[in-house]
């Protein structure tokens, strides 16, 4: 568990303490503890529950969420909530005299004004959730796990483009349509990373992937497959137009002046890409098998292709 | 022969384990729990030449896999690999004329390269093939995974960096299809055929003597005079079940390859050569077996031998004991494993 957050709610937790330690003095003060015989431990035992799950509500709330309004009013609301549990559960041990008979009748009082303000708390979160789900553009479709995340690039690992792809080839089959899928492969990764080290490759992987994403249309979907490959799917396009696309995203990346660190001299990086139509008669290992056979292809035309100048060059670099 | 077996300290963690320690790290996971159920600790990995016994390597290899989720691990190893891991080997490695040299180079320092896997180069017309075995005795599926991807991906990538390509190479894999198929489609760039009974690359020779630019063959001397003063100082040692494998695959056409010769041989008791192979997970039967299975397998398809002739240099009594004994070994008989083969 990433407990990052809770730093920034050391205030909460402390306003939590308070809210808790001062109900249980006042309670324990005016009350009377009752006999073993009065007591029904059956309700006491439920209550309790209810009590300890409000808690850890709170807990998985704080260690979710950095601070900010949204967060606050999460907060006040369920601590509101958890203070009418919390009475109900005392009450079962004490009985109060009738000069102090208010604690019973305002128990049930900041359950419903804690859930009112939780309403309101979730639709401000439904609307921070669309903000962040306009962000996620190109890099999810219909359907979430975060657990298939890549946490170098931050995009969906290849586990995800599997079930997307195999999902677009059976729609692809009903429809009568075809769609595009594409790689782009970082040229010469492995020598940049053993000069600069793992850590510079991978801001370079996610570099690469923020550049790919702004050159995608609303509906392609971009995940890293494995290593130094992207793979991206382009639903209902056509080659011309995915080779298009290609094009863009090699000149995005030649065109990045990456950083090393603080140094202010730019790496330039080149990518290859290459595009294959599905019509959605493969199976999608299949698929995926002659995407990347076109790949090793169309890498060994352009190592081909380079004058002998460029090639003594690439050695030295590798 | 000097001969290592499975907890004896031969693993140089600078070469295998602060990798991978380090990748846990990247995803979050605590070196202590990387390294739990080993007699290696976090500050070990700083002594510079600190060793642990292959049976921890194995328990490294499963709690990186099991804490991290990661199917790269192996591959990332196997991308470092060259020519950074080799220490003193990797000037003589950055020097070879072309793989063949190579080639030899790997089957000469085995102990420092890869002590856990043992390569035989084996060659047809036109090419070459090697085959990979254990040198440990028997390992779980999720290990022999990762020992052979890291392996092929340390060659590919070693090939990659002097050649500046991958070349086309047909690899055979013992097991069953991986999930994380990406892997193998990124890092080792060909096909990849699996479920096979052995583990083999095969190429043509035309890439064995394919010449490469800059390098030096006397600056390679020097380090090969260097490295084998170290080898004759240090004793190389090679794995128990290699040593046993390897005298079977010596003798499998023709000779004796009892159990008591192989005793013989290795100068112990038949029983204690029975209770050293059990500690490695195995048997001497089992060793038999597989060894005369890809013989049969190699002979039958590369270089298409009939059933008589590789029953008789086998030496079963008679093409249907040969038979049967095919089809315990591979589930088929050689008629349709010899279909099969062909089909692919």
């Amino acid at each position: 568990m990433n407990l990052s957050f809770l730093k920034f709610h050391r205030h909460l937790f402390l306003i939590l303490l308070l809210v808790i330690t001062s109900i249980v003095a006042i309670t324990t003060h005016l009350g009377t503890l009752k006999e073993a015989s009065e007591l029904d431990w059956f309700d006491a035992v439920g209550e309790a529950g209810i009590t300890l799950v409000t808690l850890v509500w709170i807990f998985f709330i704080l260690i979710s969420r950095p601070s900010g309004k949204v967060t606050n009013l999460l907060f006040v609301g369920l601590t509101l909530t958890h203070v009418s549990m919390l009475l109900d559960f005392i009450d079962e041990f004490y009985f109060y005299t009738s000069d102090s008979a208010w604690l019973g009748t305002i128990e049930s009082l900041p359950a419903p004004v804690g859930m009112i303000i939780m309403s309101v708390a979730l639709y401000w979160w439904h609307q921070e959730q669309m903000s962040i789900n306009a962000q996620l553009r190109n890099t999810e479709r219909y359907y979430r796990d975060h657990s298939l995340t890549d946490f170098v690039t931050g995009l969906y690992s290849a586990k995800y483009m599997k079930n997307q792809l195999q999902r677009e080839i059976i729609n692809a089959g009903i429809h009568q349509q075809s769609f595009v899928m594409m790689l782009i492969d970082i040229r010469k990764f492995d020598s940049f990373n053993r000069k600069y080290g793992d850590q510079q490759g991978d801001t370079l992987l996610r570099e690469t992937a923020q550049l790919i994403l702004m050159n995608l249309r609303d509906e392609d979907l971009a995940c890293r497959y494995a290593s130094d490959r992207f793979i991206i799917l382009m639903p209902n396009t056509s080659v011309q137009t995915a080779q298009t696309v290609a094009t863009h995203i090699e000149q995005a990346i030649a065109n990045l002046a990456f950083k090393i660190g603080n140094s202010a001299a730019a790496q330039y990086q080149h990518v290859t890409s290459c595009v294959m139509e599905c019509n959605g008669e493969d199976e999608y290992l299949n698929v995926l098998d002659k995407l990347n056979d076109r790949m090793l292809a169309t890498k060994h035309d352009i190592n081909n292709q380079a004058s002998p100048n460029q090639l003594i060059h690439s050695k030295d670099v590798a | 022969m000097k001969i290592f077996e499975r907890h004896d300290n031969i693993v140089l963690c600078r070469q295998f384990v602060v990798v991978l320690v380090d990748l846990a790290k990247q995803s979050g996971v605590h070196p202590d729990k990387i390294l739990k159920g080993t007699r290696c600790f976090h500050q070990d990995l700083d002594i510079p030449n600190k060793r642990i016994s292959t049976t921890e390597l194995l328990t490294i290899i499963d709690n990186a896999i099991r804490l991290t989720k990661r199917g790269d691990l192996s591959f990332i190893l196997g991308r470092k690999f060259f020519p950074g891991q080799l220490g003193s080997l990797s000037q003589a490695f950055l020097n070879c004329k072309n793989i063949a040299q190579m080639l030899k180079l790997c089957q000469l320092f085995q102990f420092k390269i890869c002590p856990f896997l043992y390569i035989n180069v084996v060659k047809t017309q036109g090419k070459t093939h090697l085959l990979f075995n254990s040198a440990i005795g028997e390992v779980s599926n999720i290990q022999q995974r990762f020992l052979y991807e890291f392996i092929l991906s340390a060659m590919v990538g070693a090939i990659k960096y002097r050649l500046g390509e991958i070349i086309p190479i047909a690899i055979k894999l013992p097991y069953k299809e991986v999930d994380y198929i990406e892997q193998y489609h990124v890092n080792l760039g060909n096909k990849v055929s699996f479920d096979q009974q052995l583990a083999m690359v095969s190429f043509d020779d035309v890439w064995l003597f394919h010449e490469i630019e800059n390098c030096s063959q006397s600056l390679k001397n020097m380090s090969l005079l260097d490295a084998r003063l170290i080898r004759k100082e240090q004793q190389h040692p090679i794995g128990f079940v290699q040593a046993v494998s390897q005298f079977i695959e010596s003798r499998v056409t023709y000779q004796d390859v009892s159990l008591e010769h192989c005793a013989q041989y290795l100068s112990i008791s038949t029983s204690t050569l029975k209770r050293k192979l059990a500690q490695h997970q195995t048997s001497y039967q089992i060793l038999l077996d597989r060894i005369r299975c890809q013989h049969a397998i190699f002979a039958m398809v590369e270089n298409q031998q009939n059933n008589e002739h590789i029953a008789n240099s086998l030496q079963f009594n008679d093409v249907t004991n040969f038979r049967r004994a095919f089809k315990r070994w591979t589930g088929m008989t050689p008629t349709v494993f010899k279909e099969q083969a062909t089909q692919h």
